[in-house]
């Protein structure tokens, strides 16, 4: 038997259903299976062991539900594509809330299911997993799409039962590897034979990387007309909408909300009525949010914060208040949640029309963030707090140090962007992100063409000077390495300076391991480095 | 979120499922080795009932403009062979043929050469198991079950038998008549009905098809059509 000789986790939050499934896995002849109620011991376990295989219910109580959890182990890399994945759900929780290949779980089981079920199900999924296995080891923890598309089309010429899995996952890669007229031809061929959702959203994210925003709209909307419970197809409306036309893209996570009320969808409603000052539905978004993550894995301040913006807009200032008080009951009291506090209280004071209680808060703020290093989304609040207070060239100072470091992170500009937009200043705020983009973008320039003029010295000075000052800015970084490398080679291997290469090209491997111009620094530094010099590990 | 009628009949389904547990604790207080005829009867009425239930619950939701087909690639091989595993735990439990079992025979060239389809596994497995019982029912000796290709794109799931065919006031009203002297036409109006929301960003719809060209030229041929 298959499952004789795998390991698995089964993850429930109710211990009557772990029980139950529990006998029924060791009945097909899964022995060794672990067990967690939640997400985050299920995450401890992931830590320390290789798993073959997961069953996960869908509700897993405290707000959360095993899609979240499914995305977070993707993203964060602790569950590799190799492991299988069996979603459990209820039946009106059956909903398809699958995004990307990877982000989808290998199969779905409704309860109530039989043991005999429940085995050929996962009999099924480890055989796919077995036989996708020269695709899935290139994706994930060690991500190299090019040896990916090579063993999907390894697999397509082999003409396996599993054609249309390899021929989604290798659409999933042409696009991100930004191949749109690839992926366009792909998806094509597949529909030519017949419709089914993925191919169909896949298309038009072809086409929106193509820039045909118009053509892309009308196939998401005839989509979501045939497939209305597919959820990655307004995701992907919603984006699409979100730069051209906020309001339709508010209702389109509106329709999805219906379709699968998560959390997260509660968030990304939120944000889209506070940009289009909807404060009320963002209140209703985010108290949904606050409420159902109390003790979740997902809690963050910046639920709190929104929900506290969304009620002080509507001059609700006890309830904008006290949103902001309850922070020091749900989340551990650091110098970051003192600093994020203030900068809100800051804020809703200045709203009240107390500017004493208000000027005290800001110089709480501003005190902590002299202390300490706090984390992006706390300056940007605290650069809130100055712009409402009336010092714009503070504001601006804590906003160029954010977006000179995090310049490749286009989440984080657009947070800073609206700050310039809740402080009603939209057209200076995308000047100076623009003027800032540009002075990064001559600083690298500058330096590149003083290494080519034979200054390597001066340009190793403005570099190393800039990658110091920017520890999230991994082309400063790379740059930098490249620059310390490129004088080695000149004028020999000193061990001092690519011990310092190392370290600016470990900095960058830590903000972005895909950066594109980091497979090139790490080759150079692996063909300059001497004998004795650090190892990269990659 | 659920209306009180939806979650009424969900409720009533848990109630089923619990009855059907506690059904399998009296054979087994029974002695498994002494099977009770009733108790298997009453153990098949629980399914048929909460068949019916999700049946119910989907014309409701689709009344109320709540239903949301769930539309993903299947492996048809896998499906059907999941589908007739599920049709001979029934055709066990149900005792629907009596003494001489009738012999389906199968057709599944197009499954084995095409790997997936994309539609509502849940919903369609009911319309078509329906579609199985209700062919056991009438049929003589034999049922063809086959999948085919539509011509012009779609697949086609065909259900022949070899009885006396559909009455004639099923054949030409497009309503929600009887599909049989047992029951109330719930599965005909729930077949329809998942049929028809099977659809493609095109605007090609699914339907169903009901002829008495079945075998021997006058049995009923039940085709459900899958754009």
């Amino acid at each position: 038997m298959l499952l004789r000789d795998k390991v698995g986790l089964l993850i429930d939050d109710i211990a009557a259903m772990r029980t139950t499934v529990r006998i029924q896995l060791a009945s097909v002849g899964l022995e060794k299976c672990d067990q967690a109620r939640d997400i985050k011991e299920a995450i401890d376990k992931l830590n320390t062991k290789y798993y073959d295989l997961i069953v996960c219910d869908y509700n897993l109580g405290k707000g959360s539900d095993g899609q979240q959890f499914l995305e977070l182990v993707r993203r964060k890399r602790l569950l590799p594509m190799t492991t299988a994945f069996l979603m459990i759900t209820g039946e009106t929780g059956y909903q398809q809330v699958s995004t990307a290949a990877e982000y989808s779980p290998d199969d779905y089981l409704l309860k109530p299911f039989t043991a005999e079920t429940l085995g050929t199900r996962l009999v099924r999924i480890i055989e796919k997993k077995e036989a996708l296995k020269p695709v899935y080891k290139h994706i994930g923890p060690k991500t190299d799409s090019e040896k990916a598309l090579a063993a999907c089309d390894e697999l397509l010429a082999k003409k396996t039962r599993y054609a249309l899995d390899v021929m989604r996952i290798k659409g999933e890669l042409l696009l991100a590897k930004g191949r749109a007229s690839d992926a366009l031809a792909l998806f094509n061929e597949v529909l030519q034979q017949r419709s089914t959702p993925w191919a169909e959203v896949g298309k038009a994210q072809a086409l929106i990387a193509y820039g045909n925003s118009d053509e892309a709209r009308i196939l998401l909307e005839q989509t979501l007309t045939a497939y209305p419970n597919y959820v990655a197809a307004y995701d992907t409306l919603a984006n699409l909408l979100y730069k051209t036309d906020k309001i339709a893209a508010q209702q389109v996570v509106e329709q999805a909300l219906h379709v699968a009320a998560t959390t997260q969808r509660q968030r990304d409603l939120g944000a889209l009525a506070l940009a289009n000052k909807d404060f009320g539905r963002a209140e209703e978004a985010y108290r949904i949010a606050v409420d159902r993550d109390r003790t979740g894995f997902f809690k963050s301040h910046d639920d709190y914060a929104a929900l506290a913006r969304s009620c002080y807009e509507q001059e609700k200032i006890p309830e904008a208040l006290s949103a902001v008080k309850d922070m020091s009951q749900h989340f551990q009291r650091t110098p970051e949640l003192a600093a994020r506090q203030a900068a809100l209280e800051c804020q809703v004071h200045i709203r009240a029309g107390d500017e004493r209680a208000a000027r005290a808060a800001l110089e709480k703020a501003q005190a902590a963030q002299k202390s300490s290093s706090l984390d992006v989304n706390t300056q940007l609040e605290i650069a809130q707090a100055l712009f409402a207070s009336g010092q714009p060239d503070e504001a601006k100072n804590i906003i160029k140090q954010v977006a000179e470091d995090n310049q490749e992170n286009d989440e984080i500009i657009e947070a800073a962007r609206t700050v310039f937009e809740v402080a009603g200043l939209d057209e200076e705020g995308a000047e100076f992100l623009d003027t800032t983009r540009k002075n990064m973008i001559r600083l690298n320039n500058d330096a590149v063409a003083l290494a080519k003029s034979g200054e390597l010295d001066k340009a190793i000075t403005m570099l190393v000077e800039a990658a110091d000052r920017l520890p999230n800015n991994a082309q400063v970084a790379i740059n930098a390495a490249q620059a310390l490398l490129m004088r080695a080679q000149q004028q020999g291997a000193d061990l001092t300076q690519i011990g310092q290469a190392h370290r600016y090209i470990t900095q960058a491997i830590r903000v972005n391991s895909q950066h594109p111009k980091l497979e090139a620094a790490v080759a150079f530094y692996r063909k300059i480095a001497p004998p004795g010099a650090r190892p990269l590990e990659v | 979120m659920d209306t009180l009628v939806a979650a009424a009949i969900h409720d009533a389904k848990n109630a089923l499922s619990a009855l059907g547990v506690w059904l399998d604790e009296a054979q087994r207080e029974c002695g498994s080795e002494n099977p009770s005829p009733a108790l298997k009867q009453a153990k098949a009425v629980t399914a048929t009932i909460s068949g019916q239930l999700v049946e119910l619950l989907a014309l409701y939701r689709a009344g109320e403009g709540s239903l949301r087909l769930a539309v993903e690639d299947h492996h048809l091989e896998d499906y059907l062979t999941d589908l007739m595993a599920e049709l001979a735990d029934t055709r066990a439990a149900n005792g629907i043929e009596g003494n001489a079992p009738i012999v389906i025979d199968t057709d599944f060239a197009f499954a084995r050469g095409n790997a997936a389809w994309a539609f509502d596994a849940y919903l369609v497995k009911f319309v078509l198991l329906d579609a199985l019982r209700n062919a056991l029912r009438h049929a003589r000796q034999r049922i063809h079950f086959a999948i085919t290709a539509e011509p012009g794109g779609g697949i086609r799931f065909s259900i022949t038998d070899d009885g006396d065919g559909f009455p004639e006031d099923i054949l030409r009203s497009e309503s929600s008549k009887t599909m049989s002297a047992d029951s109330s036409g719930l599965g005909l109006s729930f077949a329809r009905t998942i049929a028809s929301r099977h659809a493609t960003p095109s605007g090609q719809h699914g339907r169903l098809e009901l002829t008495n060209q079945g075998l021997g030229g006058k049995g009923a041929r039940f085709s459900l059509i899958l754009p």
